[in-house]
């Protein structure tokens, strides 16, 4: 099967070869491994997804590439693990009946919500609002931006030091059923099928209701929303809030798909994969990120297979970022919630 | 189609503008550049061959106090702060001058290092060149990684390209793992030097000689600040503050702004290339793991420290902190989160940085200044005359 | 009668640049009050200051007897305060009911939400044919009704009226100001800002003269549409 995707700088071994190659390709793995691929793509698609949706949510009210995001991210995966592991879950998955292990995840899942949203809702409130204030340029809200999110990343770092957490495993996924000779697992399934139902909640929420409205008219024209009545810094924090939501449910799929995979720099990658997502979907468009998310998990694995090493993925999902810039910035999609219609 | 700043709403407008008036006043430093723009074209030559001086006689000094050691040779530390001074003075380019935010220096440093290393290094199978001429090719190749990488993101609002350089900084550090003849880990040893043997039989440059190895980074540092300067003071110089101040508005006054912007972020990426070179010669060793991304956050942090916009700002910044970590060796684990906070704390307090941007256009500053002296002091001179006229032609019926 | 909106010595300034110097004047209640004034004159920054959007350095603003001066913009549209402001400020992305229906979000009360839709529905016909349609992609004029069908949705104690006429067609100008006749016939006060002063002095009840940021001169409509300073400089009679 295919190995973790996520490059954990540190630790992994540099080969020790004489070989002086560029690239080399591998067409047979990529024909070979196909469908279980594009599953397994599908699957990190999903999680993608849910992160790249803060990311699109946060820019269309700013204008502002959240960089602090990944943070909000990783930090929701420390509540998971964190929570996983004081009820007894190790390496091993325990030995539960479904319910309890249904239940340990939902909790599990809350908690890491907690603590992405209280990371988003204190960078918004330390790092952005006073920016705000002061009407600060683009520029001046790029660098708080980028020093917010290594501020976190040490923070971290001195508080956990430079090692992965202990792998916390939550169950041993059982095959459901095949399709195209690939078998697809309980595990992708719940990753799939849960975050596309959170998306979906996600969509609903800003198209229907009133806060929504308010989401929707802050990115389009903050001065006429408050004209409006709506209060924009009230609705710019709901933004961070349901980012730091959507952030933390995907902190527990990840956990459940990668569950070694929790260091202090781990959003940082992802970040950047995510926020691909989002661009190729259409940045501000809640259903583009789905789109764009599940594109690049795939994407990204088919090039694992195919160049070699699981490195790769970060790579192609890159090389898919300046690509979509060159020919489509706008997205697949197009841009909704901003203002980039008019 | 518009672009538009985060939520800048018209009150945010209308503080920014009542700040920037009263900051005008109350400038740090701002008495220094009075002074040295009320002095003398000799005397400040002679202001700067004195510190050029100093400058250069700092690492045989070693001042106490001052120095690094015994935690960190001393004349490897100034070269350190030199190589973070130039760095910061081809980031300065890009992101004071022309107002982008790069975020991804650290793969042009790794760049220019590779670069280095692939041409002098005996674990390399490609020709080998001189070490001294790896330092234009340096520079060369990573104007080019500027090139293919801001064609696509420039044309775009800041935002993307601030995103896609911070991934091009993971992606080549990645690249130089996975693909092998960049050998990852292993790396390539004995990357080459400039020539020079000393007395001793020993290489002038050796890696352990910090002393020539400062000396010729502070000569490249003159040299980049000579053409940056040159660049800063004519037309291109004048369209990257127009694109900085308001990019439409420059678009419509007939800037072609993408090329200007282009041009700024390859010119930046070259000179990333060429402090990767220097540093590569230095270390002499060269493998994956040494350009990690938060090491951009660093180079970000110096630029906009030192105050971006300047490059007397810019060199104090890389100085500063390349020297805070391996001066204070005790909190040299917490540099990253110490200048993340830093960044921060700058934006909502100082966003101009320790040495603020000139605000008037640089190419006629010092003409321009002579001219409206010379303006008044003929005006006075006329309203005398004048007056004294005046006095006259009263005078004249009374007698 | 009494005085709804009162400005005292307002003072509002971009930075070192003073817009206003010491505005005063008042609107009562069932009145239009015309404010004109040439580009630069302070008009639209008068009408962001009573909105919220600027603050004041100095000065005070009552409505309803209240100081709102530091009171939040969104708090003032609740207290009753709404705007179409200037260059319409329709959100281009959503559709005109979705225009409209932003006009309420910060009404406290929800009943009577579809009469008053209703209301604007009898006001502009034009906007219910075009209901589905998105914002962006309307005309001038039809974007200038939806602006004052959106803030009439609030269901203002004051409406303020930035440049309602600006870039339009004259037939479209004279239907327009016929409409800002009739809401406030309906009962509803009007604050309106004009560069077109014919229509506007003829239709308000007082109106104030506007000159870079102080107040010429007041009276009613009628007495300063035969003023012969303002016929020359804002008639374009000589």
């Amino acid at each position: 099967m295919l190995a973790t995707l996520f490059s954990l700088s540190a630790a992994l071994p540099a080969s020790v070869s004489t070989d002086n190659s560029w690239i080399n390709f591998d067409v047979t793995s990529l024909l070979q491994n196909f469908w279980p691929a594009t599953f397994d793509g599908l699957t990190f698609g999903a999680i993608y997804a849910l992160i790249a949706l803060g990311y699109t949510l946060v820019y269309g009210v700013l204008n502002l590439i959240n960089f602090a995001h990944s943070e909000v991210f990783i930090m929701g995966c420390y509540g998971v693990v964190f929570t996983l592991t004081s009820l007894g879950f190790g390496p091993n998955a325990p030995n539960l009946s479904i319910w309890a292990i249904i239940f340990n995840l939902i909790l599990a899942m809350l908690v890491g919500m907690v603590f992405s949203v209280v990371t988003a809702f204190v960078v918004e409130r330390v790092a952005y609002r006073p920016l705000r204030r002061r009407g600060a340029s683009r520029l001046a809200f790029l660098i708080t931006a980028l020093g917010a999110s290594f501020s976190i990343q040490y923070l971290i770092f001195l508080v956990r030091g430079s090692n992965a957490e202990p792998a916390v495993t939550m169950f041993i996924p059982t095959p459901i059923f095949q399709v195209f000779g690939a078998i697809i697992d309980s595990q992708q399934l719940t990753i799939v099928i849960a975050a596309i139902v959170m998306m979906v909640a996600t969509d609903q929420y800003i198209r229907r209701t009133r806060v929504g409205r308010g989401i929707r008219a802050v990115a389009q024209d903050p001065d006429t929303a408050t004209l409006m009545g709506v209060n924009k810094d009230r609705i710019i924090v709901t933004t961070f809030v349901i980012g730091g939501i959507l952030a933390g449910a995907a902190a527990l799929f990840y956990v459940m798909k990668v569950p070694s995979g929790v260091i202090y720099n781990g959003g940082f990658v992802l970040g950047i994969k995510a926020f691909a997502a989002a661009v190729l979907g259409g940045i501000g468009n809640v259903r583009g990120a789905l789109l764009g998310g599940l594109l690049i998990g795939v994407i990204g694995n088919y090039g694992q297979l195919l160049l070699g090493d699981s490195q790769w993925t970060d790579v192609v999902a890159f090389i898919v970022l300046v690509l979509v810039l060159l020919i489509r910035p706008s997205g697949l999609l197009g841009q909704t919630l901003g203002r980039s219609r008019a | 189609m518009s672009e538009q700043t985060p939520v800048r709403t018209t009150r945010a407008v209308q503080l920014t503008e009542s700040r920037e008036a009263l900051g005008g006043r109350k400038q740090f430093l701002g008495g220094w550049r009075r002074r040295w723009n009320r002095m003398a074209r000799w005397q400040q030559w002679l202001f700067l061959i004195i510190v050029l001086a100093a400058v250069y006689y700092l690492p045989v000094a070693n001042p106490w106090l001052i120095t690094t050691e015994p935690g960190n040779d001393f004349p490897i530390a100034c070269f350190q702060m030199a190589v973070y001074a130039l760095v910061a003075v081809g980031l300065n380019v890009v992101v004071g001058f022309a107002g982008l935010l790069d975020l991804g220096y650290i793969a042009f440093f790794a760049i220019g290092s590779y670069t280095a290393a692939f041409f002098t290094s005996p674990d390399s199978s490609l020709i080998h060149i001189p070490y001294l001429w790896t330092l234009p090719l340096a520079l060369g190749i990573a104007m080019l990684f500027g090139v293919a990488l801001g064609l696509p993101t420039l044309r775009l609002r800041g935002d993307y390209l601030a995103i896609v350089t911070l991934g091009f900084g993971e992606i080549i550090r990645i690249l130089a793992t996975i693909i092998p003849a960049a050998r990852g880990q292993v790396g390539f040893k004995e990357v080459g030097h400039p020539p020079g043997t000393a007395s001793d039989g020993q290489p002038i440059f050796s890696v352990s000689n910090g002393v020539p190895w400062y000396w010729l980074a502070v000569t490249v540092i003159i040299v980049i600040l000579l053409l940056v300067g040159n660049l800063e003071r004519s037309r291109v110089g004048r369209a990257w503050i127009a694109i900085r101040e308001d990019e439409d508005a420059a678009e419509i006054m007939g800037v072609p702004t993408f090329k200007f912007k282009l041009w700024a972020f390859a010119i930046g990426a070259g000179v990333g290339g060429l402090s990767g070179a220097l540093f590569a010669g230095q270390v002499g060793f060269v493998n994956n793991q040494k350009f990690d991304v938060a090491t951009s956050m660093l180079f970000v942090a110096a630029v906009v420290l030192g105050g971006s916009g300047n490059k007397v700002g810019a060199i104090l910044g890389g100085a500063i902190v390349a020297y805070i970590p391996l001066r204070f060796t005790a909190i040299a684990d917490y540099k990253y989160l110490i200048f993340g906070i830093i960044l921060i704390v700058l934006m909502i307090f100082r966003p101009q940085g320790l040495v603020a941007a000139k605000a008037h256009l640089l190419t006629y500053s010092r003409l321009a200044l002579d001219k409206v002296s010379e303006f008044r002091a003929a005006r006075v001179a006329s309203e005398q005359e004048k007056a004294a006229a005046a006095e006259a032609a009263k005078g004249v019926p009374n007698e | 009668m009494t005085t709804l909106l009162e400005l005292k010595d307002v003072v509002v300034g971009y930075g070192r640049i003073e817009a206003l110097h010491g505005l005063s004047f008042s609107v009562e209640e069932g009145e239009i009050v015309s404010l004109i004034g040439a580009n630069g004159a302070g008009k639209t920054t008068t009408m962001k200051a009573i909105s919220g959007l600027l603050n004041l350095s100095k000065g005070s603003i009552t409505f309803d007897g209240d100081d709102i001066s530091k009171v939040k913009a969104h708090v003032r549209v609740a207290r009753g305060i709404s705007q179409a402001p200037e260059g319409r400020g329709i959100f281009p992305g959503m559709t005109v009911l979705e225009n409209l229906d932003m006009g309420t979000y910060g009404r406290k009360d929800r009943t009577g939400v579809k009469e008053d839709l209703e209301r604007v529905f009898t006001l502009f016909p034009r906007l219910q044919e075009r209901r589905t349609q998105a914002g962006g992609t309307m005309s001038g004029g039809e974007q200038q009704m939806l602006a004052i069908g959106r803030a009439l949705m609030g269901r203002p104690r004051l409406l303020l009226l930035d440049e309602p006429s600006m870039g339009l067609a004259p037939q479209f100008i004279k239907q327009i100001f016929r409409i800002i006749t009739e809401i406030n016939e309906q009962g509803t006060t009007i604050l309106l800002v004009e560069q077109n002063a014919n229509q506007a002095l003829a239709r308000a009840h007082r109106a104030y003269v506007l000159e870079t940021g102080t107040i010429t001169h007041s009276g009613t409509g009628r007495e300063l549409l035969s003023d012969t300073a303002i016929k020359e400089a804002y008639l374009g009679v000589a």
